[in-house]
Protein backbone atom coordinates (compact mmCIF):
# COMPACT_ATOMS: atom_id res chain seq x y z
CA UNK A 1 0.00 0.00 0.00
CA UNK A 2 1.47 3.39 -0.97
CA UNK A 3 2.39 5.71 1.90
CA UNK A 4 0.01 8.70 1.94
CA UNK A 5 1.63 12.09 1.28
CA UNK A 6 1.86 14.40 4.34
CA UNK A 7 -0.95 16.93 4.79
CA UNK A 8 -0.23 20.67 4.29
CA UNK A 9 -0.07 21.15 8.08
CA UNK A 10 2.39 18.28 8.44
CA UNK A 11 4.48 19.72 5.62
CA UNK A 12 4.49 23.12 7.32
CA UNK A 13 5.47 21.78 10.74
CA UNK A 14 8.05 19.30 9.38
CA UNK A 15 9.91 22.09 7.58
CA UNK A 16 10.49 24.08 10.76
CA UNK A 17 12.18 21.56 13.05
CA UNK A 18 11.84 17.82 12.25
CA UNK A 19 13.13 18.34 8.68
CA UNK A 20 14.99 21.61 9.30
CA UNK A 21 16.98 22.24 6.11
CA UNK A 22 20.20 23.16 7.93
CA UNK A 23 20.17 21.28 11.24
CA UNK A 24 18.50 18.09 9.99
CA UNK A 25 19.24 17.86 6.27
CA UNK A 26 22.53 19.82 6.18
CA UNK A 27 21.36 21.70 3.09
CA UNK A 28 21.89 25.38 2.32
CA UNK A 29 25.18 25.41 4.22
CA UNK A 30 26.86 27.88 1.85
CA UNK A 31 24.67 30.86 2.87
CA UNK A 32 24.56 29.57 6.45
CA UNK A 33 28.32 29.91 6.65
CA UNK A 34 28.85 32.88 4.36
CA UNK A 35 26.29 35.54 5.25
CA UNK A 36 25.78 35.01 8.99
CA UNK A 37 28.44 37.40 10.32
CA UNK A 38 25.53 39.71 11.21
CA UNK A 39 21.74 39.46 11.44
CA UNK A 40 20.87 41.99 8.71
CA UNK A 41 22.54 40.18 5.77
CA UNK A 42 21.38 36.83 7.17
CA UNK A 43 17.74 37.95 7.29
CA UNK A 44 17.97 39.48 3.81
CA UNK A 45 19.26 36.14 2.54
CA UNK A 46 16.38 34.34 4.30
CA UNK A 47 13.89 36.74 2.68
CA UNK A 48 15.33 36.23 -0.80
CA UNK A 49 15.52 32.45 -0.37
CA UNK A 50 11.96 32.29 1.00
CA UNK A 51 10.66 34.30 -1.99
CA UNK A 52 12.39 31.96 -4.45
CA UNK A 53 11.30 28.82 -2.57
CA UNK A 54 7.65 29.87 -2.31
CA UNK A 55 7.44 30.89 -6.00
CA UNK A 56 9.32 27.82 -7.26
CA UNK A 57 7.24 25.45 -5.11
CA UNK A 58 3.96 27.02 -6.26
CA UNK A 59 4.86 27.00 -9.97
CA UNK A 60 6.17 23.43 -9.99
CA UNK A 61 3.13 22.28 -8.04
CA UNK A 62 0.76 23.91 -10.54
CA UNK A 63 2.49 22.25 -13.51
CA UNK A 64 3.26 18.94 -11.77
CA UNK A 65 0.96 16.90 -14.05
CA UNK A 66 2.77 18.21 -17.14
CA UNK A 67 6.27 17.35 -15.90
CA UNK A 68 8.17 14.63 -17.71
CA UNK A 69 10.28 12.62 -15.24
CA UNK A 70 13.51 12.94 -17.24
CA UNK A 71 13.09 16.69 -17.78
CA UNK A 72 11.84 17.68 -14.34
CA UNK A 73 15.21 18.90 -12.97
CA UNK A 74 15.54 21.22 -15.97
CA UNK A 75 12.11 22.71 -15.25
CA UNK A 76 12.96 23.14 -11.55
CA UNK A 77 16.26 24.87 -12.38
CA UNK A 78 14.64 27.15 -14.97
CA UNK A 79 11.95 28.18 -12.48
CA UNK A 80 14.39 28.72 -9.61
CA UNK A 81 16.83 30.71 -11.79
CA UNK A 82 14.03 33.03 -12.92
CA UNK A 83 12.94 33.92 -9.40
CA UNK A 84 16.53 34.23 -8.16
CA UNK A 85 17.18 36.78 -10.92
CA UNK A 86 14.05 38.70 -9.90
CA UNK A 87 15.16 38.65 -6.23
CA UNK A 88 18.67 39.78 -7.19
CA UNK A 89 17.46 42.68 -9.34
CA UNK A 90 14.89 43.74 -6.73
CA UNK A 91 17.58 43.89 -4.05
CA UNK A 92 19.85 45.89 -6.38
CA UNK A 93 17.00 48.36 -6.99
CA UNK A 94 15.62 48.77 -3.47
CA UNK A 95 18.42 47.67 -1.11
CA UNK A 96 21.56 48.46 -3.09
CA UNK A 97 24.07 48.48 -0.18
CA UNK A 98 22.76 45.11 1.01
CA UNK A 99 22.88 43.76 -2.55
CA UNK A 100 26.56 44.81 -2.74
CA UNK A 101 27.25 43.28 0.68
CA UNK A 102 25.72 39.92 -0.27
CA UNK A 103 27.57 39.97 -3.60
CA UNK A 104 27.48 36.61 -5.37
CA UNK A 105 25.51 34.87 -2.63
CA UNK A 106 22.12 36.01 -3.96
CA UNK A 107 22.74 34.59 -7.48
CA UNK A 108 24.10 31.48 -5.73
CA UNK A 109 20.60 30.76 -4.34
CA UNK A 110 20.11 29.04 -7.72
CA UNK A 111 22.36 26.20 -6.56
CA UNK A 112 20.90 25.99 -3.06
CA UNK A 113 19.93 22.30 -2.87
CA UNK A 114 17.34 23.11 -0.23
CA UNK A 115 15.08 24.65 -2.90
CA UNK A 116 15.47 22.02 -5.59
CA UNK A 117 14.97 19.29 -2.96
CA UNK A 118 11.59 20.80 -1.97
CA UNK A 119 10.54 20.84 -5.65
CA UNK A 120 11.58 17.20 -5.95
CA UNK A 121 10.18 15.95 -2.63
CA UNK A 122 6.99 17.97 -2.28
CA UNK A 123 5.79 20.36 -4.95
CA UNK A 124 6.21 18.03 -7.94
CA UNK A 125 3.99 15.50 -6.13
CA UNK A 126 1.43 17.53 -4.17
CA UNK A 127 -1.04 20.37 -4.78
CA UNK A 128 -0.38 24.10 -4.35
CA UNK A 129 -1.73 24.16 -0.78
CA UNK A 130 0.77 21.57 0.44
CA UNK A 131 3.53 23.14 -1.68
CA UNK A 132 2.91 26.58 -0.18
CA UNK A 133 2.74 25.19 3.38
CA UNK A 134 5.95 23.26 2.75
CA UNK A 135 7.76 26.32 1.35
CA UNK A 136 6.67 28.53 4.26
CA UNK A 137 7.62 25.84 6.82
CA UNK A 138 11.05 25.22 5.27
CA UNK A 139 11.63 28.99 4.99
CA UNK A 140 10.87 29.35 8.70
CA UNK A 141 13.26 26.46 9.40
CA UNK A 142 15.92 28.23 7.33
CA UNK A 143 15.19 31.46 9.19
CA UNK A 144 15.66 29.71 12.54
CA UNK A 145 18.95 28.22 11.39
CA UNK A 146 20.43 31.41 9.96
CA UNK A 147 19.13 33.53 12.85
CA UNK A 148 20.69 31.18 15.42
CA UNK A 149 24.11 31.14 13.72
CA UNK A 150 24.03 34.91 13.02
CA UNK A 151 22.95 35.69 16.59
CA UNK A 152 25.85 33.74 18.08
CA UNK A 153 28.35 35.25 15.63
CA UNK A 154 27.20 38.87 15.81
CA UNK A 155 26.89 38.95 19.61
CA UNK A 156 30.21 37.22 20.28
CA UNK A 157 32.09 38.82 17.40
CA UNK A 158 30.70 42.35 17.45
CA UNK A 159 28.82 42.73 20.71
CA UNK A 160 25.68 43.70 18.79
CA UNK A 161 22.48 42.14 17.46
CA UNK A 162 20.75 43.44 14.32
CA UNK A 163 23.19 46.37 14.48
CA UNK A 164 22.07 47.33 18.01
CA UNK A 165 25.04 47.50 20.37
CA UNK A 166 24.37 45.16 23.31
CA UNK A 167 27.62 45.53 25.24
CA UNK A 168 29.81 48.63 25.63
CA UNK A 169 32.18 49.06 22.69
CA UNK A 170 35.12 48.85 25.08
CA UNK A 171 34.00 45.31 25.99
CA UNK A 172 36.32 42.68 24.46
CA UNK A 173 34.79 40.76 21.54
CA UNK A 174 35.83 37.60 19.73
CA UNK A 175 36.68 39.00 16.29
CA UNK A 176 37.25 35.42 15.12
CA UNK A 177 33.50 34.83 15.25
CA UNK A 178 32.74 37.32 12.46
CA UNK A 179 35.59 35.93 10.33
CA UNK A 180 35.09 32.77 8.19
CA UNK A 181 36.42 30.32 10.87
CA UNK A 182 33.80 31.73 13.27
CA UNK A 183 31.07 30.50 10.92
CA UNK A 184 32.34 26.93 11.12
CA UNK A 185 32.78 27.13 14.90
CA UNK A 186 29.26 28.53 15.43
CA UNK A 187 27.56 26.14 13.00
CA UNK A 188 29.47 23.12 14.33
CA UNK A 189 28.61 23.92 17.95
CA UNK A 190 24.93 24.61 17.20
CA UNK A 191 24.69 21.49 15.04
CA UNK A 192 26.16 19.45 17.90
CA UNK A 193 23.70 21.02 20.33
CA UNK A 194 20.72 20.36 18.03
CA UNK A 195 21.76 16.73 17.52
CA UNK A 196 22.32 16.22 21.25
CA UNK A 197 18.90 17.69 22.06
CA UNK A 198 17.32 15.44 19.41
CA UNK A 199 19.00 12.33 20.82
CA UNK A 200 17.97 13.24 24.36
CA UNK A 201 14.35 13.76 23.31
CA UNK A 202 14.24 10.45 21.45
CA UNK A 203 15.84 8.65 24.41
CA UNK A 204 13.18 10.09 26.73
CA UNK A 205 10.39 9.11 24.35
CA UNK A 206 11.63 5.53 24.03
CA UNK A 207 12.07 5.30 27.81
CA UNK A 208 8.49 6.53 28.28
CA UNK A 209 7.24 4.01 25.70
CA UNK A 210 9.13 1.16 27.42
CA UNK A 211 7.68 2.28 30.76
CA UNK A 212 4.11 2.29 29.45
CA UNK A 213 4.54 -1.23 27.96
CA UNK B 1 -0.51 11.21 -31.22
CA UNK B 2 2.18 8.95 -29.81
CA UNK B 3 4.46 9.93 -32.72
CA UNK B 4 4.13 13.60 -31.75
CA UNK B 5 5.00 12.74 -28.18
CA UNK B 6 8.22 11.08 -29.33
CA UNK B 7 9.51 14.17 -31.16
CA UNK B 8 11.83 16.67 -29.48
CA UNK B 9 9.03 19.25 -29.56
CA UNK B 10 6.64 16.82 -27.92
CA UNK B 11 9.16 16.23 -25.15
CA UNK B 12 10.35 19.76 -24.61
CA UNK B 13 7.27 21.91 -25.24
CA UNK B 14 6.82 22.69 -21.56
CA UNK B 15 10.42 23.87 -21.19
CA UNK B 16 10.14 26.01 -24.32
CA UNK B 17 6.89 27.51 -23.09
CA UNK B 18 8.30 28.20 -19.62
CA UNK B 19 11.45 29.72 -21.13
CA UNK B 20 9.27 32.10 -23.16
CA UNK B 21 7.06 33.05 -20.21
CA UNK B 22 9.98 33.46 -17.78
CA UNK B 23 11.97 35.39 -20.40
CA UNK B 24 9.08 37.85 -20.81
CA UNK B 25 8.76 38.13 -17.02
CA UNK B 26 12.48 38.89 -16.64
CA UNK B 27 12.34 41.43 -19.47
CA UNK B 28 9.47 43.21 -17.70
CA UNK B 29 11.36 43.19 -14.37
CA UNK B 30 14.47 44.53 -16.13
CA UNK B 31 12.52 47.34 -17.82
CA UNK B 32 10.89 48.31 -14.56
CA UNK B 33 13.94 48.13 -12.29
CA UNK B 34 16.95 49.00 -14.45
CA UNK B 35 16.48 52.82 -14.25
CA UNK B 36 16.45 52.58 -10.46
CA UNK B 37 19.49 50.29 -10.40
CA UNK B 38 21.35 52.67 -12.74
CA UNK B 39 20.51 55.57 -10.37
CA UNK B 40 21.94 53.55 -7.46
CA UNK B 41 25.11 52.82 -9.44
CA UNK B 42 25.47 56.49 -10.44
CA UNK B 43 25.11 57.59 -6.81
CA UNK B 44 27.77 55.06 -5.82
CA UNK B 45 30.11 56.35 -8.57
CA UNK B 46 29.59 59.95 -7.43
CA UNK B 47 30.38 58.93 -3.84
CA UNK B 48 33.53 57.02 -4.78
CA UNK B 49 35.07 59.45 -7.29
CA UNK B 50 36.32 61.95 -4.63
CA UNK B 51 38.21 59.19 -2.79
CA UNK B 52 39.85 58.05 -6.04
CA UNK B 53 41.24 61.51 -6.82
CA UNK B 54 41.74 63.07 -3.38
CA UNK B 55 42.98 59.95 -1.63
CA UNK B 56 41.36 57.67 0.93
CA UNK B 57 42.91 59.54 3.87
CA UNK B 58 41.12 62.82 2.92
CA UNK B 59 37.81 60.98 2.77
CA UNK B 60 38.18 59.26 6.13
CA UNK B 61 35.32 60.41 8.33
CA UNK B 62 34.22 62.94 5.68
CA UNK B 63 30.54 63.55 4.94
CA UNK B 64 29.49 63.69 1.28
CA UNK B 65 26.46 65.48 -0.21
CA UNK B 66 25.55 64.94 -3.85
CA UNK B 67 23.50 67.54 -5.77
CA UNK B 68 23.34 66.76 -9.46
CA UNK B 69 26.92 67.07 -10.78
CA UNK B 70 28.18 68.71 -7.58
CA UNK B 71 29.73 66.71 -4.76
CA UNK B 72 30.31 68.57 -1.48
CA UNK B 73 32.85 67.01 0.83
CA UNK B 74 33.19 68.02 4.45
CA UNK B 75 36.34 66.33 5.71
CA UNK B 76 36.80 65.42 9.38
CA UNK B 77 39.56 68.06 9.47
CA UNK B 78 40.11 70.97 7.08
CA UNK B 79 38.10 73.11 4.68
CA UNK B 80 35.02 71.78 2.85
CA UNK B 81 35.64 70.98 -0.83
CA UNK B 82 33.31 71.06 -3.80
CA UNK B 83 33.91 68.86 -6.83
CA UNK B 84 32.13 69.09 -10.17
CA UNK B 85 31.82 65.75 -11.91
CA UNK B 86 30.81 65.87 -15.57
CA UNK B 87 30.36 62.78 -17.71
CA UNK B 88 32.17 63.02 -21.04
CA UNK B 89 31.49 61.12 -24.26
CA UNK B 90 33.84 58.14 -24.44
CA UNK B 91 34.31 54.69 -25.93
CA UNK B 92 34.87 53.46 -22.35
CA UNK B 93 31.76 52.52 -20.35
CA UNK B 94 31.91 56.06 -18.93
CA UNK B 95 34.43 58.88 -18.50
CA UNK B 96 34.08 61.53 -15.82
CA UNK B 97 35.91 64.86 -15.79
CA UNK B 98 36.44 66.04 -12.22
CA UNK B 99 37.13 69.69 -11.37
CA UNK B 100 37.43 71.44 -8.04
CA UNK B 101 36.35 74.92 -6.95
CA UNK B 102 35.01 77.87 -8.92
CA UNK B 103 36.42 78.53 -11.49
CA UNK B 104 37.08 74.85 -11.89
CA UNK B 105 40.60 73.51 -11.64
CA UNK B 106 40.88 70.17 -13.40
CA UNK B 107 41.56 67.61 -10.68
CA UNK B 108 41.61 64.45 -12.76
CA UNK B 109 39.65 61.85 -14.65
CA UNK B 110 37.75 58.77 -13.66
CA UNK B 111 36.93 56.12 -16.25
CA UNK B 112 34.59 53.17 -15.92
CA UNK B 113 35.77 49.95 -17.57
CA UNK B 114 34.75 46.32 -17.56
CA UNK B 115 35.81 42.89 -18.76
CA UNK B 116 35.48 39.24 -17.82
CA UNK B 117 36.98 38.13 -14.54
CA UNK B 118 37.26 34.57 -13.27
CA UNK B 119 33.56 34.16 -12.49
CA UNK B 120 31.71 37.00 -14.16
CA UNK B 121 32.17 40.54 -15.40
CA UNK B 122 34.35 42.82 -13.25
CA UNK B 123 33.52 46.53 -13.43
CA UNK B 124 36.05 49.10 -12.27
CA UNK B 125 36.48 52.82 -11.78
CA UNK B 126 40.00 53.98 -12.63
CA UNK B 127 41.17 57.38 -11.40
CA UNK B 128 43.80 59.32 -13.39
CA UNK B 129 45.67 62.54 -12.72
CA UNK B 130 44.73 65.65 -14.76
CA UNK B 131 47.58 64.97 -17.23
CA UNK B 132 46.63 61.25 -17.32
CA UNK B 133 50.25 60.43 -16.44
CA UNK B 134 49.51 58.46 -13.29
CA UNK B 135 46.81 56.25 -11.81
CA UNK B 136 45.33 57.78 -8.66
CA UNK B 137 43.40 54.71 -7.57
CA UNK B 138 40.89 52.04 -8.56
CA UNK B 139 37.50 51.06 -7.17
CA UNK B 140 35.65 47.80 -7.87
CA UNK B 141 32.10 48.68 -8.84
CA UNK B 142 30.86 45.18 -9.52
CA UNK B 143 32.35 41.69 -9.22
CA UNK B 144 31.26 38.13 -8.54
CA UNK B 145 34.71 36.58 -8.06
CA UNK B 146 35.28 33.52 -5.86
CA UNK B 147 34.46 34.41 -2.24
CA UNK B 148 37.54 34.59 -0.01
CA UNK B 149 39.93 34.36 -3.00
CA UNK B 150 39.18 36.50 -6.05
CA UNK B 151 36.85 38.83 -4.20
CA UNK B 152 39.98 40.17 -2.47
CA UNK B 153 40.21 42.60 -5.42
CA UNK B 154 37.72 44.85 -3.58
CA UNK B 155 39.98 45.19 -0.52
CA UNK B 156 42.01 48.34 -0.08
CA UNK B 157 45.22 46.32 0.40
CA UNK B 158 45.07 45.11 -3.21
CA UNK B 159 43.71 48.35 -4.68
CA UNK B 160 46.49 50.31 -2.96
CA UNK B 161 49.05 48.68 -5.30
CA UNK B 162 47.66 50.74 -8.19
CA UNK B 163 47.99 54.18 -6.57
CA UNK B 164 50.62 56.40 -8.19
CA UNK B 165 51.70 53.99 -10.95
CA UNK B 166 52.70 55.79 -14.20
CA UNK B 167 50.53 55.12 -17.21
CA UNK B 168 53.28 55.20 -19.87
CA UNK B 169 53.56 51.39 -19.82
CA UNK B 170 50.91 48.69 -19.35
CA UNK B 171 50.65 47.07 -15.93
CA UNK B 172 51.89 43.53 -15.43
CA UNK B 173 51.14 40.98 -12.71
CA UNK B 174 53.81 39.63 -10.37
CA UNK B 175 52.95 36.35 -8.68
CA UNK B 176 54.56 37.39 -5.40
CA UNK B 177 56.07 40.43 -3.71
CA UNK B 178 59.58 39.67 -5.06
CA UNK B 179 58.34 39.40 -8.66
CA UNK B 180 56.20 42.54 -8.29
CA UNK B 181 59.14 44.52 -6.86
CA UNK B 182 61.16 43.98 -10.06
CA UNK B 183 59.12 46.49 -12.08
CA UNK B 184 57.38 49.78 -11.24
CA UNK B 185 54.51 48.61 -13.46
CA UNK B 186 53.99 45.26 -11.70
CA UNK B 187 51.05 44.59 -9.40
CA UNK B 188 51.34 41.84 -6.81
CA UNK B 189 48.68 39.20 -7.52
CA UNK B 190 46.31 38.03 -4.82
CA UNK B 191 47.31 34.63 -3.47
CA UNK B 192 45.17 31.97 -5.14
CA UNK B 193 43.50 34.50 -7.43
CA UNK B 194 45.98 35.22 -10.22
CA UNK B 195 43.20 35.18 -12.84
CA UNK B 196 41.15 37.82 -11.00
CA UNK B 197 44.27 39.95 -10.45
CA UNK B 198 45.22 39.66 -14.16
CA UNK B 199 41.66 40.61 -15.18
CA UNK B 200 41.79 43.75 -13.03
CA UNK B 201 45.15 44.75 -14.56
CA UNK B 202 43.81 44.11 -18.06
CA UNK B 203 40.74 46.26 -17.43
CA UNK B 204 42.94 49.05 -16.04
CA UNK B 205 45.32 48.80 -19.02
CA UNK B 206 42.53 48.77 -21.62
CA UNK B 207 40.60 51.61 -19.97
CA UNK B 208 43.65 53.81 -19.44
CA UNK B 209 44.87 53.26 -23.02
CA UNK B 210 41.44 54.15 -24.38
CA UNK B 211 40.80 57.32 -22.40
CA UNK B 212 44.41 58.57 -22.68
CA UNK B 213 44.05 58.62 -26.46
CA UNK B 214 40.61 60.24 -26.27
CA UNK B 215 41.79 63.00 -23.92
CA UNK B 216 45.00 63.59 -25.91
CA UNK B 217 43.06 63.84 -29.17
CA UNK B 218 40.76 66.51 -27.76
CA UNK B 219 42.87 68.85 -25.60
CA UNK B 220 39.90 71.16 -25.06
CA UNK B 221 38.45 68.47 -22.81
CA UNK B 222 41.13 69.34 -20.29
CA UNK B 223 39.70 72.87 -19.96
CA UNK B 224 37.59 72.35 -16.90
CA UNK B 225 34.43 74.42 -17.23
CA UNK B 226 32.08 73.40 -14.50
Amino acid sequence: MPVPEPTPLERFLNGILPENPVYRQLLGLCPTLAVTAAMKPAMTMVGATAFVLICANLITSLIRHLLKPHLRILVFTLTIATFVTIADRTLAAFAYPMSKLLGPYVPLIIVNCMIISRCEVCSSKQGPKAALADAVGVSLGFLLALASVATVREILGNGSWFGIQLVPESFPTLILMILPPGAFLALGSLLGLATWLGHRRRARESAAEAGSV
Amino acid sequence: MSRLRDTYLGQAWLILLLAGVFGALLAAVHLKLSPRIEDNIRAEIMREIPGLLLGAEVMEGASITIEGDLVRIEPAAGEPRVLTIVEQPSEASALYQVAEGDPGRLLGWVARGQDHGYADVIELLVGLTADTARITGIYVLNQKETPALGDGIVRSGFRQHFVGIPTDNPLTVGRDAAEAAQSPYAIQALTGATVSSRSVCKIVNDTVALVKVEIAEEPERSDARP
